[in-house]
């Protein structure tokens, strides 16, 4: 679906992409991560079609971006765009849907039933400026599910917003995730841990690792448990005995966190016997979940 | 180019542009200019530019020729709104159209129009919504230096309303390559202010240093082709028709081919 080779996009002298190959395919939402300056931001926009690339091409469904044959059939979420603060959101939304291609009164019914799907239906008179910045946000999204778009590209959808938005905006990718290829970038690990089924971490302007989540976190493989305290020297040790354990490691440099791999087929046990070790050796425990946590995968791979 | 996607554009550009804060104090101060200039003239006093003394005068401020055919073979009080309109528009076209992509490369909105729609649908649209606004402004304008021209000048109504129509058609038509140099200022600059200052002082600029140069160095004179400002004079005196609007066009297709080629590579 988006194929980008060789990559490259630069500032001056800053490389902010540098040789990026990545293939982002149709089926579950692929999620962009990395650390700021990374070039999260600049891939984005480049697959967007926002910049142009320095070097190397980027091409959806085999056409460039924002290519005649995609209009319509992309919508895109840019992360710090804002509506015109002083229009009517019904109306800019209606707008838009007349340049996808609809009649005037069929653009104003998608409208009308874009911002009822973001929950903005008893304020489709009103002007941004009249908005929470939460609801400009859901206004913002609620132009990306205008007709059919067979892709959609998400910018941190849901930074600044509070947890109940934020968890209306990830229920509605979650449920339209069937319908559609959603591509989204963030911060938020967990969220992208919530949506998506792959992962493409940058780091320095470059792809470190594309893969599946369930993949990379080990969910199958891995355990991770979050401690009251820092580990206590030598636990690593006592549990790497456990029979089925292959390894153990205090993560980070506080130790809060041990990660524990095991065979795929013990996870019980290996679950029931750990436990028993921190029990043992006087370790209180507040967490112990199933596979690795993204957000310490992905500092690890993007240190 | 999808012609749907243009009228679209530009019909939503025109709605705008009478609501935005811009575009409403952009009216309100030229209107308010027009209704102070009109009313003005409204006791007929551009009628004593019509007799020997003022026509004198008149002569040795502008050309002859231009005198006699604007106070002498038409009507005065039109005449002068006339007079004054083309002096004051390129300044208030450069304004008026100021705003045609810059504002939404600067706060990122094109980001949302680009999915749905090409490039150069944009820039066009834009561009025809900026000409449909300052068209339908200076019609506004046109029509009441008709009525209060009609009311002040001893000609007939006919006489004044054919007259106003060339004066309409001047008017547009010499609108039209300013237009066309904010849609090229706009895309090069991405910001509406800055691009309103730059094409002014870039007009002022020419304007000034074109008339002193061309004092000692005639050739120098050239300079001010930069701008369409010299064919104002012809435009005036409605000769060489045209020729002039061939010319104001060809103005017209250089800063637009220039700007488009700047909207079309840069980053939005």
């Amino acid at each position: 679906m988006i194929r980008a080779q060789r990559l490259c996009k630069f500032f001056g002298n800053v490389r902010a992409l540098n040789g990026i190959d990545v293939e982002i395919n149709t089926g579950q939402p692929t999620g962009l991560v990395g650390p700021n300056g990374a070039g999260k931001t600049t891939l984005f926009s480049v697959l967007c079609g926002f910049l142009r690339p320095t070097e190397g091409e980027v091409t959806i469904d085999g056409h460039p971006p924002l290519a005649r044959p995609l209009h319509g059939r992309i919508a895109i979420l840019p992360q710090d765009a804002v509506l015109t603060p002083t229009v009517k959101i019904s109306e800019q939304l209606s707008f838009m849907a007349e340049l996808q291609g609809m009649t005037r009164s069929a653009a104003k019914a998608e409208a009308a039933r874009a911002l009822d799907i973001v929950g903005l239906g008893n304020k489709a008179n009103q002007a941004p400026d009249a908005l929470s910045h939460g609801m400009k946000k859901r206004a913002a999204i609620a132009q990306c599910f205008l007709g059919e778009p067979a892709l959609v590209l998400l910018d941190e959808p849901t930074s600044g917003l509070d947890p109940n938005t934020a968890g209306v905006i990830k229920e509605l990718i979650r449920t339209t995730a069937d319908q559609r290829k959603f591509v989204i970038s963030s911060h938020n690990l967990a969220d992208i841990e919530d949506l998506c089924g792959d992962v493409v971490i940058l780091k320095s302007g470059q792809v470190s690792k594309h893969e599946k989540i369930d993949t990379l976190v080990a969910r199958t493989t891995a355990l991770t448990v979050s401690l009251a305290s820092s580990a206590p020297a030598g636990i690593e040790e006592k549990l790497s005995t456990i029979e089925g354990v292959s390894a153990a490691e205090a993560i980070g440099e506080d130790r809060i966190q041990l990660r524990v791999l095991f065979d795929s087929g013990m996870e019980t046990e290996v679950q029931v016997a750990v436990l028993q070790t921190l029990k043992t050796n006087g370790v209180d425990f507040r967490e112990l979940s199933r596979g690795e946590s993204l957000e310490s995968k992905v500092r690890e791979i993007s240190q | 180019m999808n012609i749907q996607h243009i009228l679209v554009l530009a019909r939503y550009d025109v709605s705008k542009a009478f609501v935005s804060a811009r575009g409403v104090l952009f009216l309100a101060l030229y209107g308010i200019l027009w209704f102070w200039i009109l009313y003005s003239l409204a006791g007929g006093s551009a009628n004593w530019l019509a007799g020997p003394e003022g026509n004198a005068v008149v002569s040795w401020l502008l050309d002859p020729s231009l005198a006699r055919h604007l106070f002498l073979d038409n009507p005065p009080t039109l005449s002068v709104a006339f007079l004054l309109g083309m002096s004051l528009l390129p300044i208030f076209v450069l304004w008026g159209a100021g705003d045609q992509t810059a504002s939404d490369i600067d706060n990122q909105y094109l980001r949302f129009i680009i999915p749905r729609c090409g490039r150069g649908e944009i820039y066009v649209g834009r561009f025809l919504g900026a000409v449909i606004f300052i068209t339908l402004v200076h019609l506004l304008v046109v029509a009441a230096a008709v009525f209060v021209s009609a009311y002040a000048d001893p000609d007939s109504f006919a006489a004044v309303a054919g007259f106003g129509v060339r004066v309409a058609w001047a008017v547009l038509i010499y609108g039209l390559p300013y237009i066309a140099m904010m849609s090229l200022f706009g895309a090069m600059t991405g910001s509406a202010p800055v691009a309103v200052l730059v094409a002014i002082s870039a007009y002022a600029i020419i304007s000034i240093a074109g008339g002193l140069l061309s004092l000692n160095w005639p050739e120098a004179g050239a300079i001010r082709y930069l701008t369409p400002s010299p064919l104002k004079g012809p435009l005036l005196v409605g000769e060489s028709g045209i020729l002039t609007t061939l010319g104001m066009l060809a103005y017209t297709a250089v800063y637009f081919a220039i700007g488009w080629r700047i909207f079309s590579r840069r980053d939005i």
